[in-house]
């Protein structure tokens, strides 16, 4: 029997004095409404269930239930029972409950008990964890209030059951004194420079991303800024000093964030921070000694364990810095296998415990400014539960991205590597270039093996070094489908000339591919360089050598320069011609034949004027009457000089002295009475240890080429004769007409000289000379 | 007519004579004229001795657990102090004019009723524990389950308090304990008879129904007899198991349909509870248990509900003190087991979901359906209960057999956060947390711990909540003695 039942059954008289037909009274709950009734509407007991709360209020008497309402404490929506009410029986249809207050309490009004607006009273099904309690309390009274300031989407941090049930009624507490959702942006920027910001203790927890422009404390007091994803905290400037504060990227999948949403603390480089028990979930940039990729789990369940054994499970780390690991669980022994940083292996031993034993604590990764945490739990189940386990070392946790052995044995089945397979590799740590070797095995910790190799001008490749272990995470390994040929090489050949034969190569199947290739890009391209120089035999040509052995190539300042007579171009483009000396007339003379397997190792010029050995010139016996330009012919060239020794019987000072000793260190070093730098000494003594090398780890084919040293002025047979020549020569670089002054014994001669240099046409001999 | 009593230690208090005044088995009373106190004189004036006074003041003196140490009481502070002058009617003074008497505050005005047929009578126990008498008490007074239950625990407590202060009742019943079950209070009378064992013997053997077997069984020799025995702690104990018995389910634990003599009433009355008691829910001895088996038709009702329905806690000290402890005393729970598992079953309570149900809450049975005991209404729906966990060792916890049902607005206070703090005289009362039902959704909300972590492993900050969630494990305090609870749902 429902309310309305009573208003039609009967009319009662209300007490009041207000209303002359008042339906059937609500009986006593304590009795049979069947059988009982009262005339006195007042003696009703009603219950009520009021909005925004959770249980029966009551039961109250008629002018009780008049007076709650006339002070907004309950709503006339709000549902009301008694012994014998129906569903949705309301409080607006107790008989004699004034209309007007119904209108003063609307729907939107805000309720005084909750100070909260109510929008909109509906039944949806939200009681799904109390299904039978919102069945019956759904009709009756538990209305789904929305609240304003309610926010629409919880927290993520609340994913696992935190809620801020602001503003949900009055027995629940609210967000903030305030009850809005505090902007830590705005405190932050509020703060003053090097001021301190305590964050509300009522709060608990800030949604950023966030950002520090100046110095200043933030005080946590244990409370969390979190963010979806990175960067939750920047500080743009100055020193932030961070206190009781947990920084966390609630996403737990990091695979699903980019490389800079995984930063949790970013710091620029134009600020520092000063940290005190910090806690960060995700990663840090910016910070010395913190940056790098962590990963690890986001919690650990090791699941129902067999009781009174003892377990072992093991948990892969990737943890970028040196770390000290604890843990808070009594019984529970740590042993990181490699504590200094990288990939870490967690050894869990878990001590023999007895059944029903709950483990729940934490694992804290502490670095040298931050700290993370990893909750851990286990369960010691019943002796005969079959579902518990024991732990007999199992991996339990790694990195979705991999282990490093994961790393190295997806890399090798990526490359389809096999034993002695060549593949080069990028070293992504140091910046270095991109390097050979030969792939041998992938170890049991995940290094990759391999023997590196280098390659010869000819691009040939050999065996460098010993085998080398490399951490497949620091280098970016790509299997070799083209052949690689040396710098200097490619640069003048131009890659798209060369056939590239696909790979991937063992050694040797490289090794014969370049020989196949490389005679055809030699007579090619030195047949371009040959039309190039339209030289004719017997012109003396001045040439240095741009790459030293290792194919490196050689600055303009340290080439060293040497003149040869040019023969003619062999059928397989090579440049045949002969090494000349000048003695010290100037006069040129053949030395020996070379036969320059490699025409793009050298830069290569026909002579435009003539040079003096550099002693000569000290002693001021050869002057030039004028300057004579090339390209000669040895013969010419000589008789030219002959020519000048004979029209000067009397030495005649030359132009001011400058030295090159680069230049005439790569010239074989001919002279006694000029000091040789020490860099000249290194690098001569540099040449003379490689030589053997060059010879020795040649390609099949350098073994054809003749015996002809790659650098022909550093033999020693050529130095013995260059030094017994003692010829001297100018130099011709601009950086050579630098003016230092002369030595003291050079500075007598000169003084001399400028006795006799007061004739005119010396003087103008000498400024013609250097205008060339 | 107005008159002026003398005080022991020479006060004078003016009270108002009246020719009829409320009478007990050894005392009259009259009140004072400023209505506070209640003067009690004795009607046997032979009673005034050295002995009796030298009693008195002890009971006034050292003995005193209203009055804190330095003020030369029993209790240690004042918190304590305060919590057993609301629990004991104590004695302020010993008159010695016009009569000799004890001086008692007087009752607090919830211990009256205030409307209904009893209307300024005191609230004996009898009045409620008797179904006749039970009907006749105004709805609003007549109390509930939870109210009978709190009372029942401060009753226990008080008794802790005596015993550990090396007193004893010696004649608790349902007259010497006045109860307010609608707010769960109790007061505890007749404290001036107290014994003392080995100095001060007992002025009375006890009352009819709550005087323990062994007391009865030797009423017959004489008082000089060793093998006589008389009320002491251990008597007291059989009082306050048949108190606790029948505030909770209205029945008399010995009273049942087994006849031990058809020669008198009385004789039978000696051995029922005597020599030949049994417990009417023995587990094994049937004979006394009301049901359709009994010849008596007065007694063909089958016991509904049992002390099954009363939780594990209770349930196990009931069959201590009336099956293992009912002739042997030393057996019997002590006042303090009773607390604990008083305290244990007031947080296994569950509201009622029928409004118009006798008892409103009814005590959670852990794997069995829960149906309310009172009126048979079944719960709601699912509610969670809260298994706590203790930690031995830091990170170990381990199930202490305790539970926590979640109702809506479930407090929760320290005695439930830490595993080293009982609920007692001295425990910090300031909430810490509770329980909410909010939108569909049950939350434990933060008040005021400092240290909560939720069942996902993060913190939760005082002013928010955490979901409560089947298997979901919540720590409560990272303190060392902090509890995990572990949720689950039950229907």
């Amino acid at each position: 029997m429902g309310i309305l039942d009573w208003l039609k059954s009967k009319k009662v008289t209300n007490t009041g004095g207000q209303t002359k037909k008042v339906a059937n009274k609500v009986p006593n709950p304590g009795k049979n409404p069947k059988k009982k009734s009262s005339s006195n509407v007042n003696s009703y007991k009603v219950g009520i269930w009021q909005g925004g709360e959770c249980k029966w209020v009551g039961p109250h008497t008629k002018a009780k239930i008049q007076e709650m309402l006339n002070d907004g404490d309950i709503s006339p929506k709000d549902l009301i029972s008694f012994k014998g009410s129906k569903y949705n029986d309301r409080v607006y249809q107790i008989p004699g409950i004034k209309l007007k207050s119904l209108k003063k309490a609307n729907p939107n009004s805000k309720s005084k008990a909750t100070g909260q607006k109510r929008t909109k009273t509906t039944n949806s099904k939200t009681n799904n964890a109390h299904p039978k309690a919102m069945k019956q309390a759904k009709p009756q009274g538990q209305p789904k209030k929305k609240m304003k300031g309610q926010p629409k989407k919880k927290s993520p941090t609340t994913s696992d059951s935190i809620v801020q049930p602001k503003g949900a009624g009055r027995h629940l507490p609210k967000a903030s004194s305030s009850g809005k959702i505090v902007d830590l942006q705005k405190l932050i920027d509020k703060t003053a420079s090097k001021g301190e910001l305590n964050l509300d203790a009522n709060v608990g927890e800030y949604q950023g991303p966030v950002t520090i422009r100046r110095p200043i404390k933030i005080v946590g007091k244990k409370h969390a800024i979190w963010s979806k994803k990175g960067p939750v905290l920047s500080v743009e400037k100055g020193e932030a000093v961070l206190q009781d504060l947990s920084i966390e990227i609630t996403q737990n999948d990091h695979s699903k964030l980019s490389e800079e949403e995984t930063v949790a603390l970013d710091v620029s480089p134009s600020a520092t921070i000063k940290t005190e028990k910090v806690f960060v979930r995700g990663n840090v940039k910016g910070v010395i000694g913190e940056e790098g990729t962590w990963d690890y789990p986001p919690a650990i369940n090791l699941g129902s364990l067999r009781p009174e054994v003892s377990h072992e499970f093991k948990i892969d780390l990737l943890i970028p810095i040196k770390c000290k690991i604890r843990c808070d669980i009594s019984g529970l022994i740590l042993k990181a296998s490699n504590a200094v940083g990288g990939s870490t292996t967690l050894t869990v031993l878990l001590e023999g415990m007895g059944t029903g034993t709950r483990l729940r604590g934490k694992i804290t990764i502490e670095s040298g400014m931050i700290s993370r945490q990893i909750p851990i739990n286990a369960n010691i189940a019943d002796s005969k539960s079959k579902k518990a386990i024991k732990g007999n070392g199992e991996v339990i946790w790694k990195p979705e991205k991999s282990t490093l052995l994961d790393l190295a044995n997806q890399i090798v089945k990526d490359l389809t590597l096999k034993k002695s397979d060549v593949f080069e590799f990028d070293s992504t740590a140091q910046g270095d270039s991109l390097e050979f070797a030969e792939f041998l095995e992938v170890s049991d910790k995940g290094m990759i093996k391999l023997r590196k190799l280098e390659q010869a001008t000819d691009a040939t490749l050999r065996v460098k070094g010993r085998p080398l272990s490399v951490c497949p995470e620091d280098y970016e390994f790509k299997k070799i489908d083209c052949l690689v040929l040396p710098m200097s090489l490619a640069k003048q050949v131009g890659w798209r000339d060369v056939k590239l034969p696909k790979g991937p190569f063992g050694l040797k199947a490289w090794n014969d591919a370049v020989e196949n290739i490389t005679c055809d890009v030699r007579v090619v391209h030195n047949k371009k360089l040959a039309g190039k120089m339209k030289w004719k035999a017997g012109e003396i040509i001045k040439f240095a050598k741009k790459v030293d052995s290792k194919g490196k190539w050689i600055p303009k300042k340290d080439q060293s320069f040497a003149y040869g007579e040019f023969e003619e171009f062999s059928n397989k483009g090579m440049i045949k011609l002969r090494n000349l000396e000048q003695d010290d007339t100037g006069k040129l003379s053949k030395v020996s034949r070379l036969n320059l397997f490699n025409p793009f190792d050298y830069a290569w010029d026909s002579i435009l004027r003539l040079e003096l050995p550099d002693d000569l010139d000290k002693k001021g016996v050869v002057y030039l009457q004028k300057a004579v330009k090339g390209p000669f012919v040895l013969n010419s060239w000589n008789q030219l000089m002959e020519d000048a020794n004979l029209k000067n019987n009397q030495p005649i000072t030359g132009p001011k002295k400058v030295k090159n000793r680069r230049l005439n260190a790569g010239l074989g070093e001919a002279f006694a009475s000029s000091p040789v730098p020490e860099e000249s000494k290194e690098q001569e003594s540099s040449l003379k240890q490689e030589k053997p090398k060059v010879d020795g780890g040649t390609s099949l084919k350098v073994q054809e080429q003749p015996s002809v040293p790659s650098e022909p002025h550093t033999t020693e047979k050529k130095r013995s004769k260059q030094s017994s020549l003692k010829t001297s020569v100018f130099s011709m670089n601009d950086e050579n007409k630098s003016k230092s002054p002369p030595p003291i014994k050079e500075k007598l001669n000169n003084d001399k000289i400028t006795k006799t240099k007061k004739s005119k046409t010396n003087k103008i001999e000498l400024k013609g000379f250097w205008n060339e | 007519m107005k008159k002026t009593a003398t005080l022991h230690d020479g006060r004078k208090i003016d009270y108002v004579h009246s020719d009829n005044p409320p009478k007990g088995g050894m005392k009259e009373v009259h009140f004072s004229t400023d209505g506070k106190f209640a003067l009690c004189f004795y009607h046997d004036q032979s009673l005034k001795d050295d002995n009796r006074i030298l009693r008195l003041e002890s009971i006034i003196g050292n003995f005193d657990p209203t009055k804190t140490r330095t003020d030369g009481g029993a209790s240690r502070d004042q918190k304590s102090a305060d919590y057993y002058y609301n629990l004991f009617n104590w004695v302020k003074g010993i008159i010695v004019a016009p009569k000799f008497g004890v001086l008692t505050e007087k009752f607090g005005a919830n211990y009256f009723f205030k409307t209904g047929r009893f209307k300024g009578k005191d609230k004996e126990s009898t009045w409620f524990t008797k179904p006749k008498l039970r009907k006749m008490i105004p709805n609003g007074e007549v109390g509930h389950f939870l109210g009978f239950l709190m009372l029942c625990r401060r009753m226990a407590m008080g008794l802790q308090k005596m015993h550990m202060t090396g007193l004893a009742h010696s004649d608790l019943s349902n007259k010497n304990v006045l109860i307010d079950p609608k707010n769960g209070l109790c007061q505890v009378l007749d404290i001036d008879s107290l014994v003392v064992p080995g100095i001060f013997s007992a002025d009375v053997v006890g009352t009819p129904g709550y005087i323990a077997p062994e007391i009865i069984r030797t009423t017959n020799l004489a008082t000089n007899d060793p093998k006589r025995e008389f009320p002491c702690n251990w008597t007291d104990l059989h009082s306050l198991s048949v108190l606790i018995y029948e505030y909770l389910l209205k029945r008399h634990p010995l009273r049942g349909p087994k006849v031990n003599s058809t020669a008198s009433a009385e004789e039978d009355e000696r051995l029922s509870m005597g020599e030949r008691a049994v417990f009417i829910e023995h587990p094994t001895d049937k004979s006394n248990r009301p049901g359709a088996s009994s010849r008596d038709p007065s007694w063909k009702r089958e016991l509904d509900p049992c002390i099954s329905a009363l939780g594990p806690h209770l349930e196990k000290c009931f069959l201590k003190s009336f099956v293992d402890g009912l002739h042997k005393p030393r057996s019997r729970p002590t006042a303090t087991m009773w607390v604990d598992a008083l305290a244990r079953t007031l947080d296994l309570l569950v509201p009622c979901s029928n409004q118009a149900c006798e008892g409103k809450w009814f005590v959670y049975l852990d794997g069995k359906k829960q149906k309310c005991p009172w009126c048979g209404k079944k719960p709601f729906g699912p509610f969670p209960v809260v298994d706590l966990h203790f930690a031995p060792r830091p990170g170990q916890y381990r199930n202490e057999g305790r539970q926590i049902v979640c109702h809506n607005e479930k407090k929760l206070h320290e005695w439930h956060i830490l595993s080293n703090k009982r609920m007692d005289e001295y425990s910090d009362t300031t909430l810490l947390g509770d329980i909410q039902f909010h939108q569909g959704h049950w939350l434990l909300i933060n008040r005021d711990l400092n240290s909560l972590v939720s069942d996902g492993g993060n913190p939760v900050p005082k002013g928010q909540a955490t979901k409560l969630k089947e298997g979901a494990e919540i720590i409560l305090s990272k303190s060392e003695k902090g509890r995990l609870a572990v949720v689950k749902f039950v229907s």
